[in-house]
């Protein structure tokens, strides 16, 4: 039972070691050099960011499924800033962030204004917000290759980690430390936990959720940024997936899917294990649709083991149903 | 002694529904005061509107002389009164300090102060006299853990007036003493306490002035001193009910016993229970006694196939059973009617009829297997309601809009549907009017007098004794007594018998006595 209880808290961390572990037995020492941990690292920034923001909401009960899109318009208006409009690197970047507030408060109204279930609601403004950005973009994918700086950034480097790195670290300390330490952190955990009783306590439940669709959209809006710095590229194509590979990373992490319990350092976990993965079975030069099958049975695998805790105690305890 | 609330003329309507009609009460300061009434009398609503979760239609509210306005939860936090709600207001997954300070959580800066936190918590509950560690989850606590997390809380506003809607239900009697040793502390500082309670000896004991609710109207106010408890159940019945409990003597079954219908022998499951044999005749209501956590729950649930045992046999009529799953049960003739209604007893968003007809879908096809006859199953159901007298608008009316009493009815009526043999109740009484009470106690006895074996599980000490013709004691996860309701015996069934084997301070067995 208490290897169990260990499992629970810490089964993700245990399981990336493993994994790593085993990878690097079979594909050797090029597997681990810095260059390819940066590499992958890199990739599952984006992941990771929007991460964030998805425990928030999933934690807080509700879901967004919308993130890709918002992603997707992410690159774009940073596109339109770059070469349109010529607001420089800041300025687009901050008319990103505004972008994602708004989709933010349009998400948090749909779901406390209307009342709509949060999947329902964010899936219709995925669509809505897909063709938004189809429209801004006028259906052709912006270039920005000529902006070096923005390059630049992407690419440099600080104690052999490039900066996209710093920033994933700098933004999850931030959403661990709001997680933990604020109040807000605590409202959302009880909104997630007991809506009624977090109302009656005289806490505004509405103005927490909506704050939580909002800081995903801000998250979300984080991970386009990094994506856009390296492909230099605004397409309606890009974050199809994207939500998915965070509801993944989230739920594989520990958060759970109803709410009140979130796992922001096993969201991390999760998706870097998810790349590593991707990065061993690319090395082993496997077509990609085996990452596929490779990340659903790892991901069931990990959920039984989460449940096996509840199933054992309720077989000792001698109930019989569930 | 001065007034601190003033109620006057308060009116509340639901959807045309009139809830409350024009009540005034008036509660003194450092008093206690019992509202009293039965289910749908309306206290809860006056009780809401109080701690600001409905607003009032019409009605004024004064606290000390002065008119107030409540319009929300802080409102009422503001003037001073704290509500304990009967469902749980706790966050599960929070420490019991954050769930105690939620809405005001010391902070540095934008940081929470958890030091301080902490150290607010301690000292509330060293105060209280409450020895639950604040760092603990919620989720962790046990029930009556929680209920008293909930009075920490409520009281932690420091607020005049408290009020506590049915605070008992969920603790055992020595928790009640707790419970009660903190209300005359509350009393001694000068707070106020409006107590609502459906038990009579809770209302007797603590509580020095009484308002009576009837119809979402007052029906009258008593100094508790000065009314016997019959005359209270009157006025909130607003009839004189002889047979309450009874009415007059209990008339043991036991010259009249049938068959012996259920043999339970030495059952047992490593760390719950052990060794418990008992047996339960055709006819009979058998009592299962103890304080909470006795282990009781788990022998029936053991019984209706929920809980698995290591070893023991169970005989239904000279067969042996093996009861691995509630279907396996059901089959059997063995039925279950839990005591957490809202958890596991009703399909909430569902009608009455789709509530009562849950457990025979099967046996109601029509001429093709597997679709439903509505026509039969209306007759059915029409059949069970009008036989328990269910009072509902039409059978399509969603159940949670029934009073508890009826909700209560409704799943009697589900397990009586299956045409079992033996039923198996968890407190069901608990948490339902004394009207609706008194005729549950009626049909038991009917069914009893039909053949039906009944195993009754309750904490309500009055039930063991006026409606079992045997009752058998669990003390931790044992059995320590068998007692019966026969005049002179060593093991007759009276309230400080069963206080003794519960507590496990004596062993008293019928059979052992007689021989």
């Amino acid at each position: 039972m208490k290897l169990l209880k260990f499992w629970n808290r810490m089964g993700i961390f245990v399981l990336t070691i493993i994994v790593v572990l085993a990878c690097w037995m079979i594909l050797g020492n090029r597997f681990v050099s810095i260059f390819n941990i940066n590499n992958v690292l890199v990739q599952v920034c984006p992941t990771i960011i929007a991460g964030i923001g998805m425990v928030y909401v999933i934690t807080a009960g509700e879901i967004d499924m919308s993130i890709g899109s918002i992603y997707t318009i992410t690159t774009i208006v940073i596109g339109i800033g770059l070469t349109r409009l010529n607001v420089g690197i800041a300025g687009s970047i901050l008319l990103a962030v505004a972008v994602g507030i708004i989709c933010g408060l349009v998400n948090g109204m749909l779901v406390t204004g209307l009342r709509l279930p949060s999947f329902i609601a964010t899936l219709a403004s995925m669509l809505a917000f897909k063709g938004v950005s189809y429209i801004i973009s006028g259906g052709k994918d912006i270039l920005y290759l000529s902006n070096e700086k923005f390059q630049k950034m992407s690419s440099m480097r600080f104690l052999n980690f490039s900066l996209p790195i710093w920033v994933m670290l700098l933004l999850t300390l931030s959403g661990i430390f709001i997680y933990k330490r604020t109040s807000f952190g605590i409202y959302v955990r009880s909104v997630g936990s007991n809506k009624e009783v977090t109302a009656i306590t005289g806490i505004n439940v509405n103005l927490i959720t909506i704050i939580g669709f909002v800081m995903t959209g801000i998250f979300a809006v984080f991970g386009g940024v990094i994506t856009a710095s390296q492909t230099l590229i605004g397409t309606s194509t890009a974050g199809a997936t994207y939500s998915l590979d965070c509801v993944c990373a989230t739920v594989l992490g520990g958060t759970s899917m109803t709410g009140g319990k979130g796992n922001i350092p096993g969201m991390i976990c999760a998706a870097v294990l998810l790349g590593f993965l991707k990065n061993a079975l690319n090395m082993l030069n496997l077509p990609f649709y085996y990452q596929y099958i490779v990340t659903g049975v790892i991901l069931v695998f990990a959920l039984v083991m989460n449940n096996l805790q509840l199933l054992l105690s309720q077989k000792y305890m001698g109930n019989s149903l569930n | 002694m001065d007034e601190i609330l003033e109620l006057e003329n308060i009116s509340k309507r639901f959807y045309g529904i009139r809830a409350l009609d024009a009540v005034s009460m008036k509660v003194k300061r450092g008093t206690v005061h019992a509202v009293v009434g039965e289910n749908g009398a309306g206290k809860s609503t006056l009780m809401k509107i109080l701690g600001g979760l409905y607003k009032k239609d019409s009605g004024l509210i004064k606290i000390k002389g002065r008119e107030i306005k409540i319009n929300s939860v802080l409102d009422a936090e503001r003037h001073g009164i704290s509500v304990i709600y009967q469902e749980f207001n706790l966050v599960p997954y929070l420490t019991v300090a954050e769930n105690i300070f939620l809405s005001r959580l010391p902070k540095k800066g934008v940081v929470i102060d958890t030091v301080k936190l902490f150290e607010q918590t301690r000292r509330l509950m060293e105060n209280l006299g409450i020895n639950i560690d604040p760092g603990r989850l919620v989720q962790e606590l046990a029930v009556s853990e929680m209920q008293m997390v909930e009075i920490a809380k409520a009281i932690s506003y420091n607020s005049e007036i408290i009020i506590m809607d049915e605070p008992t239900a969920a603790l055992n009697d020595k928790e009640v003493e707790n419970l009660f040793r903190l209300i005359r502390q509350l009393k001694e500082e000068e707070k106020t306490v409006i107590y609502i309670s459906h038990r009579m000896k809770e209302i007797f004991s603590i509580t020095d002035e009484i308002t009576v609710l009837r119809d979402g109207k007052k029906a009258a106010d008593f100094d508790t001193n000065q009314i016997t408890e019959e005359k209270l159940i009157g006025s909130m019945i607003g009839r004189d009910i002889k047979d309450y409990y009874n009415g007059g003597g209990h008339i043991r079954n036991a010259e009249k016993q049938g068959e012996v219908f259920l043999r339970v022998n030495s059952l047992t499951k490593k760390g719950v229970y052990e060794d418990i044999s008992f047996t339960v005749h055709k006819g009979e209501i058998l009592g299962l006694g103890g304080l909470m956590g006795c282990r009781r729950e788990e022998v029936v649930r053991t019984l209706f196939g929920l809980f698995l045992p290591d070893s023991g046999e169970i005989e239904l009529k000279g067969k042996k059973l093996q009861l691995s799953n509630p279907m396996n049960a059901i089959s059997n003739g063995i039925m279950y009617v839990t005591d957490d209604r809202k958890g596991e007893g009703i399909f909430a968003g569902m009608s009455v009829k789709d509530n009562l007809s849950a457990a025979i879908l099967d046996k109601l096809s029509g001429k093709v297997k597997g679709i439903i006859d509505r026509h039969r199953e209306e007759n059915i159901v029409r059949y069970y309601t009008d036989y328990m007298d269910i009072k509902y608008s039409s059978v399509y009316q969603t159940i949670v809009n029934l009073s508890g009493g009826n909700q209560q009815k409704v799943l009697l009526a589900r397990a009586l549907a299956t045409g079992c043999e033996v039923l198996i109740l968890l407190e069901p009484t608990r948490g339902i009017d004394v009207g609706a009470k008194a005729e549950i106690y009626r049909l038991l006895r009917e069914l009893a007098k039909k053949g039906m074996a009944i195993i009754l599980v309750t904490s309500e000490t009055n039930e063991l004794i006026t409606l079992c013709d045997k009752v058998i004691v669990i003390f931790q996860g044992r059995i320590s007594g068998e007692l019966v309701p026969d005049k002179g015996s060593q093991a007759e069934l009276t309230e400080e018998n069963l206080m003794f084997c519960s507590t496990g301070n004596k062993k008293i067995f019928y059979s052992e006595v007689s021989a």
